[in-house]
């Protein structure tokens, strides 16, 4: 189902749709949990779901996105929130300035009248900090259940994850919403982004990312108390493995040049804990499931799928292998040369996919320039001659992926010569290395 | 007759206070009120986007006139900052203006 009216806000990065994890709501009854995304957009552009279901189709497991910002905040936000009809009355999280091991509110409001009681952290009648506890309901609601009988009903505060995407193939200046509020969701999403976040040097906009649905076995008391286990579809995040495994190859490389052992503390990996505790129900959302006992406990996923499982490569920095891959720079260059002389001239095409696999390799155009420099002196290869681009077609062997949507390179070390040569080339020119 | 599109409110004086300073949440139109009367029932007023009236809205929750304008002014930041991340992944067309004229743009010379 559609969203009428999402694009009309007037934002200029406007939100074109929403990413949720259940089935739409009965009359009254909670919608069923999915192993995919229903993936909904403004109902203003039919253009965007068609595009997407032409890439995705209608049961989307796994996404290729990106972040726009380069702020966590600004990408990320996790809060505590209930609302009254329609409207919030409490929003919960760590605020600057106070305890950043305890939660209180930056906003609540009466549910009866809407008068503002506590804001950014303190209570607006004494001042004093306004400590949010998950143990006390915010609210109570008269519910008139299936039944026909009528019950009081506590409302508590739920951790709401909301995380801004753009979606690669639909190439639009606009974001959709994954919207999520399952606790395990919130700590599962946490550590994953502050894991990714550290390993891209707080710089991820613009890194391919995977988001995808993956099962989690959650331990839970079933109406007897005997402990069960339940299969609940999770929210993941990962870079995209190619990327990874530049990244790790970059890594391996600067350690071996770093040869003194000093080493730079900010790229490690930390899961950093959310304040956020595995002791909650899981609500999520859309799929509301208000007779869950407590006591859940979380299985961590143990077996990834194969094709995730990223194998670090070995790298040769420089001097010879013996002719055994990956070739160093200076012997990468004579193979390439040397076959270019026993090779017919590219083919436009042929040039196309090798700028655009070089392009996937290093995810820039000035790098790919810049391997193009180190390899013959040019920057293009349109000023690159024809033979030497077939080479560099034959190393390549650059071949269409569907799933990423790009030319990758099929020759498992081309990568690691790519980067290796790049290497050497900042070294030669005296740069530093950039960023990724 | 609207129906089941917003928020019921028991107390007119909520309601009004909702129509005043909230938004709808979806496309953070202005919001009407309905004064209602079903057999049975005590009377009620439902707060509603304006926009669900017609049809041309989903929206059934509101946000504060506040945060609905605080985002606009945000977003266009956001749109620099993404355009800027993003120009190369998502294979943007450049603007074909000259930086001057960007510079101009961006300051209202």
């Amino acid at each position: 189902m559609p969203i009428a009216g999402l694009t009309d806000r007037g934002l200029a990065f406007p939100q074109i749709g929403v990413i949720r994890k259940g089935a739409p709501k009965g009359e009254k009854s909670p919608g069923r949990d999915l192993t995919y995304f229903r993936v909904e957009f403004d109902a203003s552009r039919p253009d965007l779901k068609e595009k997407f279901e032409s890439y995705y189709g209608p049961q989307p497991r796994r996404l290729n996105v990106v972040f726009p910002f380069n702020d966590f905040d600004r990408q990320v936000s996790i809060w505590y929130e209930a609302y009254n009809k329609g409207r919030m009355v409490a929003r919960a999280g760590t605020v600057a300035g106070l305890d950043p091991a305890r939660n209180y509110y930056l906003f609540k409001a009466d549910p009866r009248n809407g008068e503002v009681l506590a804001k950014d952290g303190y209570w607006l009648s004494s001042g004093e900090p306004a400590e949010y506890d998950k143990s006390t309901p915010e609210y109570t609601m008269t519910y008139t259940g299936k039944d026909g009988k009528t019950r009081q009903l506590p409302v508590y505060c739920k951790p709401i994850t909301r995380v801004k995407l753009v979606i690669r193939e639909l190439r639009e200046m606009a974001y959709v919403l994954l919207r999520s509020s399952s606790i395990y969701d919130a700590i599962n999403i946490s550590e994953q982004l502050l894991a990714l976040w550290e390993l891209t040097g707080h710089r991820w906009a613009g890194v391919p990312l995977i988001v995808s649905r993956k099962p989690v076995q959650i331990m839970c008391p079933d109406e007897n108390g005997n402990r069960t286990y339940r299969e609940k579809w999770l929210v993941q995040f990962q870079a995209d493995p190619l990327w990874s495994e530049q990244k790790l190859l970059g890594m391996n490389a600067e350690a071996l040049r770093l040869a003194s052992g000093v080493v730079d503390a900010s790229r490690a990996i930390a899961a950093l804990p959310t304040g956020i505790q595995a002791d909650e129900d899981d609500e999520d959302e859309d799929y509301i499931e208000a007779e869950e006992p407590d006591g859940w406990e979380v299985n961590a996923p143990e077996v990834e799928e194969a094709d995730e499982v990223i194998e670090p490569q070995p790298v040769v920095v420089s001097g010879k292998t013996n002719g055994a891959r990956p070739y160093p720079p200076e012997q990468l260059k004579s193979h390439l040369f040397e076959a270019a002389e026993k090779l017919p001239e590219a083919s436009a095409k042929m040039i196309s996919e090798v700028a655009a696999t070089l392009e996937y390799i290093y995810m820039s155009k000035d790098k790919r320039q810049m391997f193009l420099n180190w390899l013959c002196g040019k920057e293009s290869l349109r000023e690159t001659d024809k033979q030497l681009t077939a080479a560099l077609h034959r190393w390549l062997k650059p071949q269409y992926s569907n799933q990423a949507t790009a030319y990758i390179p099929q020759d498992e070390h081309a990568a690691a010569e790519a980067n290796a040569a790049l290497e050497q080339y900042l070294a030669e020119t005296g740069q530093e290395k950039l960023p990724i | 007759m609207v129906e089941n599109r917003g928020q019921k409110y028991l107390d007119p004086g909520e309601a009004s206070r909702v129509q005043n300073h909230y938004v709808c949440a979806v496309c953070w139109g202005h919001l009407m009120s309905f004064y209602r009367v079903e057999e049975g029932k005590p009377p009620y007023v439902e707060v509603v986007c304006a926009r669900a009236v017609d049809g041309k809205c989903s929206g059934t929750t509101f946000v504060t006139k506040a945060y609905a304008e605080r985002r606009r002014q945000e977003s266009q930041a956001e749109l620099w900052e993404a355009r800027a991340n993003l120009r190369e992944i998502l294979d943007l067309p450049q603007s074909g203006k000259t930086a001057d004229e960007l510079i101009d743009e961006l300051f209202g010379g």
